[in-house]
């Protein structure tokens, strides 16, 4: 117990109080202040803006993905389109042609039936004109003939025998 | 709340990262420490060596003392140790006086606490001292202030003050305040005297706390020299990673920067965030400034020469005033919930209550008082181990009369001293993160606010 009562680190006393707290609270206000709230802050400061490029970052990346799969699936869908497209403009020639030829093939019986028809019309109006003409001729004939039976009837004969192969010609 | 172990494998984790990341300053950190331990074995190495010839002298003065009336020469005061200052040039000493030959009974113990203790002059080697300023008031005749020199080792009584062992001491009789010539000081139970002439006088004890004396002690002492250095150093050290962080707080940190980072970091992520919660960032400046200051004290204590040396942390006086602090600021912060559990704990029967609430209110005392005691006692600790190491050269030696002791003692004392000095490099960090993690629990216990029914 001698060096116990003695012994000074054990025993606080005045002057290292009284300097202790002066020094502490110095380093405490002054390097608080200008040191680690600074610090603090910008260490903070740091990691948030770590933090938020990392996160731009990974948001970017999966905008990206979307954007390819979005691309990816618009190309598909246009690959397929693009087939669809063929497919029916082929479908279409196909039925063009189709069209075309039922149509060529009506148009031709159609123009073989309208020519049938006008042949038709055309040699009933000729037969009409010939029975016309062969009434005009026939008046025509009875006229020079009544002309010549009024001359002789050898004549008269021939001109009959005449007239009859005339007719046999209709 | 639990003290995890996780935190300090995370630290230790984050040291070796560290190692590699900043290696230039670690490793001339690391060798300054590594010398400065080095040259600390080789010095007791030294002292080993030259115990021979402190041992002839010691020899002689025994001889000498067993002469009756016989002159001795000046070693005969002068101690082995070289730390008591003795009279080899105080001319008055030995030849113009005369004195009896008087065998000065300084016990090992006395020494090592000679070591641990505070002093009034920064002790450097042999009998330089770097002068220290003295400021002292007396409630009789106000203040005095002169400077450690004056003291002459011991050998100067000033304005009635006498150097014992580096300590100011003050003449307890006011009529021999005027005294000016001190042969030497002696120690006898628990008193202690200045020798002048031949006459006996009585000093003061020292100024503490405990007890009242007529005078007190607001020296810039060793502790206090060597705290005023730790500040300036920290300062230096904070102010610089400081401005490197206003001036390019979104580039890498590299040198001291990212060295100081870490450690930083580490006390935000795994000390006081957890510790605090939501309000860490207002208590984070003062667990960072106690972290560093304990730190950078420890570790000056471990230097043995100059700026180092001093026992700061392990002086009971500066731990007492860290955890004042740490009491005051939990004191200050306690919310409703923190004093509500303290005096009437919440969902617990009366009875426990009234059990439990002196238990609580002795526990607001004794969390800092633990603060206090635990880091004070670690830190002297230490220093007393590696000292009682050391004192093994001379106490083998029986007091340099034995050479061979004295060799065996060193051979025992260094290698253990070499392995000491390893370990208290490990608890002067060790020491300072528990002050820091338990200062912020015991902050964040306070300013907490929870629902108590998830609680107990």
């Amino acid at each position: 117990m001698i060096f116990l009562t003695d012994f000074s680190p054990i025993i606080p006393d005045y002057g290292i109080f009284f300097w202790t707290t002066l020094i502490f609270l110095f380093v405490w206000l002054v390097l608080g202040k200008l040191a680690f709230k600074p610090i603090a802050k910008a260490l903070g400061e740091r990691e948030k803006t770590i933090a938020d490029a990392l996160n731009e970052a990974e948001s970017i990346k999966l905008e990206m993905a979307k954007m390819k799969n979005e691309n990816e699936q618009l190309l598909a869908l246009a690959r397929e389109e693009k087939a669809s497209i063929l497919k029916e403009a082929k479908e279409m020639k196909e039925s063009i042609i189709k069209d075309a030829k039922v149509k060529a093939i009506e148009e031709a019986q159609k123009i073989v039936t309208t020519a049938t028809a006008e042949i038709e019309n055309q040699k009933k109006a000729a037969i009409v004109e010939l029975k016309n003409q062969t009434g005009k001729i026939a008046v025509d004939i009875a006229e020079k003939l009544v002309k010549k039976e009024l001359k002789s009837n050898a004549d008269h004969m021939q001109f009959v025998q005449q007239l009859v192969s005339d007719i046999k010609m209709n | 709340m639990v003290i995890q172990i996780v935190p300090l494998r995370k630290f230790l984790r984050e040291v070796s990262l560290l190692m590699t990341k900043s290696a230039p300053l670690f490793v001339l950190v690391l060798n300054y420490f590594l010398v400065s331990l080095y040259l600390r074995n080789i010095i007791i190495v030294f002292f080993c060596l030259n115990i021979g010839v402190w041992g002839v002298n010691d020899l002689s003065a025994q001889v000498a003392t067993s002469t009756p009336n016989h002159t001795t020469d000046d070693h005969t005061q002068s101690t082995h140790e070289g730390e008591t200052h003795a009279d080899e040039h105080s001319p008055a000493a030995g030849e113009s006086h005369g004195v009896t030959a008087h065998k000065k009974e300084t016990s090992y113990t006395d020494m090592m606490m000679d070591h641990i203790s505070n002093s009034n002059e920064f002790h450097l080697f042999g009998h330089t001292s770097i002068p220290l300023p003295c400021i002292f008031y007396t409630q009789d005749e106000g203040v005095h202030a002169f400077m450690s020199s004056e003291f002459e080792h011991g050998h100067k009584a000033v304005k009635g003050f006498v150097l014992d062992n580096g300590v100011a001491r003050r003449i307890l009789n006011p009529a021999q305040r005027s005294i000016e010539h001190i042969d030497y000081t002696e120690r006898e139970g628990d008193k202690i005297y200045a020798v002048a002439h031949g006459e006996k006088i009585e000093l003061e004890k020292a100024s503490t706390l405990i007890g009242k004396t007529s005078w007190y002690d607001f020296s810039i002492s060793k502790n206090v020299f060597t705290m005023l250095l730790s500040a300036l150093i920290l300062c230096i050290i904070f102010l610089y990673v400081a401005s490197k962080y206003k001036k390019s707080s979104n580039i890498a940190p590299n040198g001291a920067q990212n060295f100081f980072e870490v450690f930083l970091v580490f006390l935000r992520d795994d000390v006081v965030k957890p510790s605090i919660g939501e309000k860490w960032e207002k208590f984070f400046p003062f667990v960072c400034s106690v972290f560093f200051f304990i730190l950078l004290n420890n570790l000056l204590g471990i230097v043995p020469f100059f700026p180092g040396g001093a026992n700061v942390t392990g002086n009971i006086g500066t731990t007492m005033v860290l955890a004042l602090f740490t009491f005051i600021i939990v004191t200050l912060n306690g919310t409703k919930d923190y004093w509500m559990h303290i005096l009437w704990m919440p969902g617990v029967p009366w009875a426990v209550k009234l059990l439990l609430t002196p238990i609580e209110i002795a526990g607001i005392f004794i969390k800092p008082f633990t603060l206090m005691v635990r880091l004070f006692a670690n830190i002297a600790a230490g220093h007393i181990i590696i000292l009682s190491l050391i004192g093994l050269i001379f106490i083998m030696g029986k007091n340099g009369t034995e050479m061979g002791g004295a060799i065996t003692g060193g051979a025992i004392g260094v290698p253990f001293v070499f392995a000491m000095n390893f370990l208290e490099l490990f608890v002067a960090f060790l020491q300072a993160f528990i002050f820091a993690l338990l200062t912020s629990l015991y902050i964040g216990a306070a300013v907490e606010t929870h629902a108590h029914d998830d609680h107990h």
